[in-house]
């Protein structure tokens, strides 16, 4: 057993006089606080000070994170840098025609994103796009390129429903019929930030609102000119009719 | 008569006057899924 190993989690009684041993058992047992590796160092070992001993913890103030000693070395609680995948805004929308991200989802910070929306009611039967979004506005030029290949759930052999548009002046997004909701979408944006094309890679799926049918799609979308964007908009061509929830993630650069 | 509703981050509003007319005009052309899909199969 280590010198940090504790045999009980003592409650002291009111009046009851403390010895040495349980007082420093009190102090030890919290999580010292260091501005720095330097400073941690430092104190531990030295004259009055406690011996470094496995199981010890502290927190750095300069890197904001906890450490461990684990007898050899010190180590780091969790991971130690930020996750590859980070949220950048999300939420919900209830009952309108469209919803954007917000100005500057995208920035220089990342090169790369991730899209989720997921649909939890739609008023009537609907179809839907999307625009990329520059200041606040849609970009409605006439740039927008769908290279989708779908999979119908009925069929024999599986009916496809392709989609290949080019110079339209939307994304393709799928439709979903009012009464049962199957709508999700998936996808990668690839430099929208940039000044090159933007790329998307992903899917989605719907309940065919003529058929009754749910479809997958999967392939890619294209922006050909190479504009900067910011945002995005998920537009339904029935008045307030969509309710759901979004999230966009960045990847990290390195 | 209102415009529909959009909503842009966690703020709804309703459309401006350009932005009506430009979803008026896509929803008229019908850009939308029945014109863009392709043979079914």
């Amino acid at each position: 057993m280590g010198a940090n190993a504790q045999t009980a989690v003592p409650t002291f009684t009111t009046g009851q006089v403390l010895t040495a041993d349980q007082m420093n058992q009190s102090a030890r047992t919290g999580v010292p606080v260091f501005a720095d590796t330097t400073a941690r160092d430092a104190a531990f070992g030295g004259s009055g000070e406690k011996t470094l001993a496995e199981g010890q913890l502290c927190y750095l103030e300069d890197s904001n994170i906890v450490q461990y000693y684990d007898g050899a070395a010190w180590a780091t609680v969790g991971p130690t840098s930020a996750s590859g995948l980070v949220r950048l805004t999300g939420g919900a929308f209830t009952a309108v025609t469209s919803f954007s991200l917000p100005n500057s989802t995208f920035t220089a910070t990342y090169r790369n994103y991730r899209i989720h929306i997921d649909l939890t009611a739609v008023t009537a039967d609907a179809d839907f796009t999307m625009r990329l979004r520059a200041s606040g506005t849609d970009d409605s030029t006439a740039n927008y390129r769908s290279l989708l290949q779908g999979l119908n759930t009925t069929g024999a052999t599986g009916t496809v429903v392709n989609i290949n548009s080019s110079g339209a002046t939307s994304w393709n997004a799928g439709e979903q019929d009012a009464a049962v909701i199957r709508y999700a979408l998936e996808f990668d944006v690839m430099s929208p930030q940039i000044a090159a094309p933007t790329r998307c890679l992903g899917q989605y799926m719907y309940r065919d609102k003529a058929n009754g049918d749910d479809i997958i799609r999967t392939g890619a979308l294209h922006f050909t000119a190479t504009t900067q964007f910011d945002s995005l908009s998920f537009i339904s061509s029935i008045a307030n009719s969509i309710t759901g929830y979004y999230n966009v993630y960045g990847y990290l650069n390195s | 008569m209102s415009k529909p509703i959009i909503q842009i981050g966690n703020e709804q509003r309703e459309m401006t006057d350009a932005e009506f007319a430009q979803w008026q005009a896509d929803v008229a052309a019908n850009n939308q899924e029945s014109t863009r899909e392709s043979a079914v199969s």
